[in-house]
């Protein structure tokens, strides 16, 4: 086995393809059979449902009936009885309203994903302590009252959506959700990831090295040493790149090997630094 | 976060053996075509038995977990969007169905130390010489935390950036850079030991 010279040619060993290595060699006959059992079991698991399907969906029906009427029960008391004693009571309702800070023993709000838009829009700026991470609640989806004002999203409620948007390659969206949180916790650490990944989703797949620029200089300026900076520079270096702005990714590339010269990446900053016919 | 993949081995576009993402078998597997759909895993198997040996301890859980891959490539089909390559996706469904499978297992141990010797290869072709070198680097991983393995399998293997390792596997993007340096290191003074002709 050779000794490969650095962590870069040591990186280079993974290599993952249909060829032979690492698992053993499999004869074709029985990959043959892999196949068809993994066939086999995925046929098998798709039949039993639909033969039981009458008795299940009997039950789902009147599970649906019993729901569905208990619901419009439950709406129609909503609708006919509170909303007269809201009405007359005008101090309780504003003042729910106005305290949104200690939803500890607030009733369940609204799961994460259901969050408008808008409610995360025009969260205040005082929804700073978003560096405290909140508790994780997963509320159940009737907990929450159709009378009790929704509570605006959380910087980390948005970063896990923005990256489940990112994670189903929706990268228009994925990009706007991290720059609104960028936007409404301006100055939070979140606000620093959501930057850089924003950056990120431009330059890779949005076609936007300028913007992506724009925004991983934001990141570092506001915090040079924060969790994604070694991204945020790296990220600065490819902008500059696509943008063919020589002194600004060679001056990026320095920047990235003088901030970080444990990185993983730093072969292949000083390999591109020489190719560009500089000494790193 | 899709930055830092320079020394990874990105993906090839055109997907699995001719599978791109406009793929009729594809398409044709995703809407339930058995023979579809039976060409379609006898293209990804033995890369996603590579990427799984690559993954997991020793040779025994391959097969198996390859099997359950399969299976959940199947069930993901319907899901398939193709707006990314197919073999990314499915080195993704690949790599979650592996997880899933070690999270059940836990026996690994046991069924390492039950496993058969392999009858190597002696001629020396680059071929042969290829697929061991990559088995000396399974054998090697071997000795690895299973965090730091992952990691490097992730970024290095599959060209994940930090930040999506990170949301893969659930853990801070502080705690893969670190699991990636240390998995670096142990990697190679593994190796200096391996060069040195004494086994860990």
């Amino acid at each position: 086995m050779s000794a490969p010279r650095d962590d870069h040619d040591l990186a280079a060993r993974f290599v993952l393809d249909d060829g032979p290595g690492p698992a053993r060699r499999l004869a074709a006959g029985q990959a043959a059979a892999l196949v068809e059992a993994a066939l086999a079991a995925h046929a098998a698991a798709a039949i039993p449902p639909a033969r039981r399907s009458w008795r299940r969906l009997a039950v789902a029906a009147a599970v649906v009936v019993l729901v569905s009427g208990a619901a419009a029960a439950a709406l129609w008391r909503i609708a006919r009885a509170p909303a007269p004693t809201t009405v007359r009571l005008p101090p309780p309702a504003p003042r729910a309203v106005q305290v949104p800070p200690p939803p500890a023993s607030a009733p369940a709000p609204a799961p994460p994903t259901s969050a408008p838009a808008s409610a995360t829009a025009s969260a205040p700026a005082a929804t700073a302590p978003v560096d405290v991470a909140p508790p994780s609640v997963v509320a159940p989806t009737g907990g929450a009252t159709a009378a009790t004002p929704k509570r605006p999203a959380t910087a980390e409620e948005l970063l896990a959506r923005a990256n489940a948007l990112r994670g189903q390659r929706r990268w228009r969206e994925a990009a706007d959700l991290y720059g609104r949180v960028a936007t409404t916790h301006r100055g939070t650490s979140a606000a620093h990831v959501a930057l850089v990944a924003s950056g990120s989703i431009q330059l890779e797949h949005l076609g936007d090295p300028r913007g992506a620029r724009q925004r991983f200089t934001a990141a570092l300026r506001a915090r040079p040493t924060g969790p994604v900076a070694e991204e945020a520079r790296w990220g600065t270096a490819e902008a500059c790149r696509k943008l063919r702005d020589r002194p600004g990714e060679v001056q990026a590339l320095r920047a990235f090997l003088k901030a970080h010269p444990r990185s993983l990446m730093r072969d292949a900053a000083a390999a591109r630094l020489r190719a560009l016919g500089e000494t790193p | 976060v899709l930055l830092m993949l320079g020394c990874a081995l990105a993906a090839d576009p055109s997907g699995v053996d001719g599978l791109g993402p406009v793929d009729a078998r594809v398409a044709a597997a995703a809407r339930g075509d058995r023979a579809a759909a039976a060409e379609v895993l006898t293209a990804l198997l033995p890369r996603a038995r590579n990427l799984i040996r690559y993954l997991v301890r020793g040779d025994a859980e391959v097969d198996d977990m390859a099997q359950e891959a399969l299976i959940a490539v199947l069930k993901g089909l319907p899901s398939y969007r193709g707006d990314g390559t197919f073999r990314s996706w499915s080195d993704r469904v690949v790599v979650r169905a592996t997880f899933a499978a070690l999270r059940k297992r836990r026996a690994d141990d046991a069924r390492h130390a039950a496993e058969t010797p392999e009858l190597l290869p002696v001629d020396d072709t680059p071929a042969v010489a290829e697929y061991l070198s990559r088995r000396d680097l399974a054998r090697i991983l071997d000795e690895l935390p299973p965090e730091q393995r992952h990691a490097l399998v992730l970024h290095h293997a599959l060209g994940m950036s930090v930040p999506e390792i990170a949301d893969e596997v659930g853990v801070p993007v502080e705690t893969v850079r670190s699991r990636l340096r240390l998995g670096m290191a142990s990697l190679r003074s593994t190796l200096e030991i391996f060069r040195g002709g004494e086994r860990p």
